[in-house]
């Protein structure tokens, strides 16, 4: 009797082990260093005096006078790092962030989970590493669906430009950059230091870092609408136009 | 008969798990053997692991005509699994009936290409849905259309909870679960398979045509995936405008070239070439003995073959047929 009795338990316990998922033990909480927020806020300009600028306003190019209107601006800002007066850096994880301008001139992104601290500079990324553009469908900002990706040839489109021009031979221009390998990497990074104001990340604080981005750089070095109305793949000219776009980006100020 | 027997395995388990009501339908579906005589997949089935649950969703998705704009083309409208999953006709008719600008290709043993189209320009196989899914010419759909219809179908949503854990519909849920079924498109139990595992013999024909193979198609056509996966002009010169690889390169030296086909299931897959433009295999064998255009070298001045020798390696072109892939329920309509 005792041992069908002491059987059965063992069975029903074999029963209950086999069958259960097994509950993870909850970790001890960490304690988690304080965090705050930090606003990454473009504002677009007009040649290399930052002039007025706005989505759906026609423009004079001030080194090719074409007329220029934009319909959108999108492009990826990403591997975000901030760095501190002793030389040590904060690498924000995940960091991958679509900068969408649709209207006006003046676009920005958040950044959370900042460890609290003073930085005295950033690193950033105009496009997206070459790793997530070879490892399969990706989620969040880079997810294919946000446009901003080339479904017959992998990669992310890095920058998108479209617009009209009347000097254009179709009336518009289409400016898809992108390309993450080789002779062809339109990949550009960015380093701007903040100088005298350093940024000061608090919890309940959202300080911010202001950059100008010249909109009129696409054409930097007199190239015309004519003669280049469309870039639609990787390549030389892909390349020379991202490095113009990213070289307009200039940091104007920080605000605590 | 290798593959059947594996077919069979998989059913079972497919049983044991939907008996097992503790078993979770996440959990994977047992390590899914892959052909012992192929190379290590290039498919990465740790990142998406297969199982019941998602590679039923996936099989669903195939089949539906929900992934195009007017619900009228699946995938498998241009890919049919009685000619392993390649189409019948030269170039596939899409939504509006537009026509495509290439041949639908076979989709088999899709875990061990290296890229994907026939200009290579996918790199994932992940990946590779989107571009039928919004090309103009196929599906003629957005990705975030075909998510706001399966968002507000009445099954889609609790398919995708038992796939993943979550009913989210997003990007990548919904492409992983495509790739859990197209990955499992394996193709490894054609006669050939049988012979190289010693459990059948070729023909005396067959073996003569296995050794002309071997001596004049092996070394882009190669075993046991039956290509190489690099691309190359094999001198056929078409009437479509297609600059092949280097639409996606820009290289000069690319145009024309597109990534070696495998051979399995060849004698199933007609019309043959990129544009469809050769019906039968006679005019296969054919073409490569006077090679146009920029043909590759490995071609050479073409390949010299008697009507005999045509005939043999024919023959040993159909012990690619994998009968069992062709017909197995596995992959059929749900």
């Amino acid at each position: 009797m005792k041992n069908t009795k002491y059987t059965i338990i063992l069975f029903l316990v074999a029963t209950f082990f086999s069958c259960t998922k097994e509950n993870p033990t909850p970790s001890p909480t960490p304690t988690e260093p304080e965090t705050g927020s930090v606003v990454l806020k473009f504002d677009h300009g007009w040649g290399s005096t930052y002039g007025p600028f706005s989505i759906g306003q026609a423009m004079v190019h001030p080194g090719t006078s074409d007329e220029i209107t934009f319909s959108l601006l999108s492009y990826y800002i990403s591997n975000v790092k901030l760095k501190k007066a002793d030389g040590s850096e904060y690498a924000q994880p995940e960091s991958y962030h679509l900068v969408r301008l649709n209207s006006g001139s003046l676009a920005e992104i958040v950044l959370t989970n900042i460890p609290v601290g003073e930085y005295t500079g950033i690193t950033y990324t105009i496009g997206v590493d070459s790793t997530r553009n070879v490892s399969g469908v990706q989620e969040g900002a880079l997810s294919p669906s946000n446009g901003m990706f080339w479904s017959w040839n992998t990669g992310y489109i890095f920058v998108k430009a479209e617009g009209t021009s009347p000097q254009s031979s179709n009336g518009e221009f289409k400016y898809h950059l992108g390309g993450f390998s080789g002779e062809n990497n339109a990949i550009r990074t960015n380093t701007r230091n903040f100088g005298a104001s350093p940024l000061r990340v608090a919890k309940n604080a959202e300080p911010s870092i202001h950059f100008l981005v010249n909109a009129a750089r696409f054409w930097h070095g007199g190239l015309r609408i004519a003669d280049r109305n469309r870039i639609h793949m990787p390549g030389a000219n892909a390349v020379t136009m991202a490095t113009n776009f990213s070289d307009g980006f200039l940091l104007d100020h920080i605000h605590n | 008969m290798k593959t059947r027997l594996w077919s069979l395995v998989i059913s079972g388990l497919l049983f044991l798990m939907a008996s097992c009501k503790q078993e979770s339908p996440q959990t994977p579906a047992a390590a899914w053997p892959l052909p012992m005589h192929f190379p290590p997949p290039v498919y990465n089935f740790d990142q998406n692991t297969t199982t019941a649950a998602g590679f039923a969703l996936g099989k669903a998705l195939f089949y539906d005509p929900i992934l195009s704009r007017d619900s009228t083309i699946s995938c498998a409208s241009c890919h049919l699994q009685s000619h392993a999953f390649a189409d019948v006709v030269a170039f596939s008719q899409g939504v509006d009936a537009k026509r495509g600008r290439r041949n639908a290709p076979a989709l088999q043993n899709l875990a061990w290409h290296t890229s994907f189209n026939l200009d290579g320009g996918i790199n994932h196989l992940d990946l590779q849905p989107i571009a039928p899914i919004t090309d103009s010419t196929e599906h003629g759909e957005t990705l975030l259309g075909v998510f706001e219809k399966l968002r507000n179908s009445e099954t889609y949503p609790q398919r995708f909870q038992a796939a993943f854990g979550s009913s989210e519909i997003n990007d990548k849920s919904f492409l992983l679960a495509i790739s859990q079924f197209t990955s499992r498109l394996i193709s490894a139990s054609s006669k050939y398979d049988a012979v190289k595992q010693g459990q059948e013999r070729f023909n005396a024909e067959e073996q003569r045509g296995y050794a002309l193979f071997q001596s004049h198609c092996a070394s882009c056509h190669q075993e046991p995936l039956f290509s190489d996966f690099s691309f190359r002009n094999n001198g056929h010169v078409s009437s479509t405008q297609d600059l092949g690889r280097a639409a996606v390169t820009g290289a000069a030296s690319d145009e024309g070239k597109f990534r070696v086909p495998s051979l399995r299931n060849i004698a199933r897959t007609a019309p043959y070439m990129h544009d469809g433009g050769l019906l039968d295999l006679e005019a296969v064998v054919a073409h490569y003995r006077q090679p146009r255009g920029s043909a590759d070298p490995a071609i050479g001045n073409g390949i010299v073959l008697s009507a005999e020798d045509k005939a043999d390696l024919i023959r040993f072109l159909h012990t690619l047929t994998d009968w069992t892939f062709l017909s197995d329920p596995l992959f059929s309509a749900p």
